[in-house]
Order: C-alpha cells, then sequence, then structure tokens
C-alpha cells in the first residue's frame, strides 16, 4: 500500500457504510398517519332481502301490539298500565330516563409528550372530531346509551370544538374526556380496539392517550337537553307518499 | 492507482448492510450530505496523491471538518425551515465533478508523458546503437 492509501481507504469505507445506512433508511416504511381509518375500508350495505323480512317481522308485531291494546281499550281496565309501560319504553330509547348496565368506559386525555416528540402539536390534543368518531364506533358496536363526561347523549346531542373546549350540547369539557357506554362490554372493546381503528390512530401517537376500560354496572342519569320541536311534526293521518329517503 | 480504496468501499456497504441499524427517515438529508461529504473528500485525497501533495492529517482533517460542516448547515436549514441540504448538496457534488475532471487530467498528462519518455528513451538506445556501429 502506497503512502496515505490507507488514509482514503478508511474514508471510502466510511462513505460506504453511510451509503448502506442511507439506504436502509429510505427502505424504511413511514406508519401511516391519522386521517388512514379502517372503518372506511369497510362498506357494509344491508341486505335488502333480510332488511325486508325485518321490517315484515316488525309489521307483524306491531298488528299484533295494535290488537292487543284495541283488546285493552275495550275492557279499559288495564290500559294505563300498558300505555305507561309502551311510554316508558319509547322513553328509554330516547335517552329520557335513568339507565343501568354493563359496558365501558374510556378517557381520552391530551397527550403528555414532550412537543418535539409528536409529528405537531395538534396531533396530542384530543380533538371534537375524536370523540365523535369514538361514539359513532360505540353506537355501531351495539352502544345502547353513552354519556360524556356524565352528560348523556340524546337523539340530537351533538360534539363540537369551539377554542379550547368541546362543547356538548351546551355543556363545555376540556380532556381528559370521559366517555361511558353501556352495551356488551366485549363487542364495544374489541369495536373500539379495531386494528387501524380510531383508538390506534391515537396510541399510535401516545399510547398514554387511551384509557379504556369494561365495566360491569353503569348507571347513568337521563338526557337533560331540550326535547322541544318548532318545525316536525306527527302527521295526523299516515298517506302513501312518506319520505323514504 | 490500486483497488484497495474500491475494496474499501466495498466492505463499508457490507458491514452497513451487515449492522442493518434502521434510520429514521428525518434523518435522510443529513446522511445524504455526509455520503457526498465523504465522496468528495476521496476524490479529493485522490487529487492530491496524483499531484503529490497528499497529507494524510490534512485529509483526516478535511473529512471531519467536512462530515461536520455539512451536518452543522443541514440542521439550521432545519432550524430555520430552509432546506440547506440542497445546498450543501450541490456544492459538494459541484466539488466531486471539479475534481474528477482534474484528476482525470493530471491521470491523462501524466500517461501522455511517460509514454513520450519511453519513445525518447527508445530512439536514444537506437542511435547509440547506431553510432557504435
Amino acid at each position: 500500500m502506497k503512502s496515505g492509501e490507507w488514509a482514503i481507504a478508511a474514508a471510502a469505507c466510511l462513505v460506504g457504510l453511510l451509503i448502506a445506512l442511507g439506504w436502509n433508511a429510505s427502505a424504511a416504511t413511514d406508519p401511516p398517519r391519522r386521517p388512514g381509518t379502517a372503518n372506511v375500508a369497510t362498506p357494509e350495505e344491508p341486505d335488502p332481502n333480510s332488511e325486508l323480512s325485518r321490517l315484515r317481522g316488525e309489521v307483524q308485531v306491531l298488528r299484533a301490539e295494535k290488537t292487543r291494546l284495541e283488546n285493552l281499550a275495550s275492557r279499559n281496565t288495564d290500559l294505563s298500565k300498558e300505555l305507561n309501560e309502551s311510554l316508558q319504553n319509547t322513553k328509554l330509547f330516547a335517552g329520557l330516563t335513568e339507565v343501568e348496565g354493563p359496558g365501558v368506559t374510556l378517557t381520552l386525555r391530551d397527550s403528555k409528550k414532550p412537543l418535539e416528540e409528536l409529528p405537531s402539536v395538534n396531533d396530542g390534543i384530543i380533538h371534537d372530531a375524536d370523540l365523535i368518531r369514538v361514539i359513532n364506533e360505540l353506537w355501531n358496536a351495539g352502544a345502547e346509551a353513552i354519556t360524556v363526561n356524565g352528560k348523556r347523549a340524546g337523539p340530537t346531542t351533538s360534539y363540537r370544538c369551539v377554542g379550547s373546549v368541546i362543547v356538548v350540547d351546551g355543556a363545555r369539557f376540556a380532556a381528559p374526556i370521559v366517555i361511558r357506554a353501556i352495551g356488551d362490554p366485549q363487542n364495544l372493546e374489541g369495536a373500539l380496539n379495531l386494528p387501524g381503528g380510531v383508538l390506534d390512530e391515537i396510541r399510535e401517537l401516545d399510547p398514554d392517550m387511551v384509557e379504556l376500560a369494561l365495566v360491569d354496572k353503569h348507571r347513568f342519569a337521563a338526557y337533560d337537553g331540550p326535547t322541544k320541536k318548532s318545525l316536525a311534526r306527527v302527521p295526523a293521518e299516515p298517506d302513501g307518499d312518506q319520505d323514504r329517503s | 492507482m490500486s483497488p484497495w480504496p474500491l475494496i474499501a468501499l466495498v466492505v463499508g456497504v457490507a458491514l452497513g448492510l451487515f449492522l442493518g441499524v434502521p434510520i429514521p427517515r428525518e434523518w435522510g438529508p443529513y446522511l445524504g450530505v455526509m455520503i457526498l461529504a465523504g465522496i468528495d473528500t476521496v476524490f479529493g485525497g485522490f487529487r492530491g496523491q496524483m499531484e503529490g501533495k497528499f497529507n494524510p492529517s490534512i485529509f483526516f482533517s478535511g473529512l471531519l471538518g467536512n462530515l461536520a460542516l455539512a451536518c452543522g448547515v443541514t440542521a439550521l436549514g432545519d432550524r430555520v425551515g430552509l432546506n440547506l441540504a440542497l445546498v450543501v448538496s450541490v456544492v459538494f457534488v459541484m466539488r466531486i465533478f471539479t475534481n474528477l475532471s482534474l484528476a482525470r487530467r493530471q491521470l491523462l498528462t501524466d500517461w501522455a508523458s511517460r509514454r513520450d519518455r519511453a519513445r525518447l528513451e527508445q530512439e536514444v538506445a537506437r542511435r547509440a546503437e547506431e553510432s557504435h556501429e
């Protein structure tokens, strides 16, 4: 080896090493970021045939119910009791009664990671979009009642980001947001933990932002928002020209 | 020219692939400017050797200085949101081309002068033989 050639050889070795490392770096793939979601990839059209047979079954049940009520009306003794039961069922569906049952508790909190470790400041914060997607996922998984920080979700409940807080039916909440749901706990947990699903995306940024627990018994207060409708009315006469959209 | 630098390059690549250290994607620009700085220094070393003024301490200080400066400028660019890695790359690639062309010139000139000298020596030897006869 001529004088100094060992020096050039050493430098060339270093260059080779760097090239190999750079090659590896460009071969590494970035994990998908937030907007990608597995939920989009599972379109599920209801089967028209099974939907039709379900509706037919419901017609049968309603006709039988009508007959029973007519019979009761003719006797008038048990009518008020039956009406009350029917009313209670309707109120339960609308979230106007207290409810209790098993389910899950999900806590979403802002990331405590230093800002430098997050792709952007926004990613470390729980947004209304996260809340909306979690609640949508819960309803989809068969949740029967939901509260957000103790506030019961009713049929018209909305979730909005206003400044630094999330507004749920006029009440303001900052993180941590606690979402409780009544439903089959295993189903709810499975749906929330869907790979690539809503929680997965948040956990990818910071696992500490999400805390999910199964609960044997929840007890929720009733929906306390407004129930008055000013424009929607129940038609006096059912007709054939109903809005089917 | 000896094959040692080329062998060392292959050894380096093999070593890097063997180690397989995962490098975050954000480090890509730094690796890029470091590779270019290294290549530039190696070609600069070739050129110095050919011109007969190669000095290992100058060579190594140049290598380390170039690497540090390239990374520093790139980091500054990251900091102020300006793509200084690109600027550094342009400069190094220009220098690599300059060094290559100068090395090529030197190599060809050396070769031509060696050929001329060999012809002249042959001529001298032939004439000496002639004068003997």
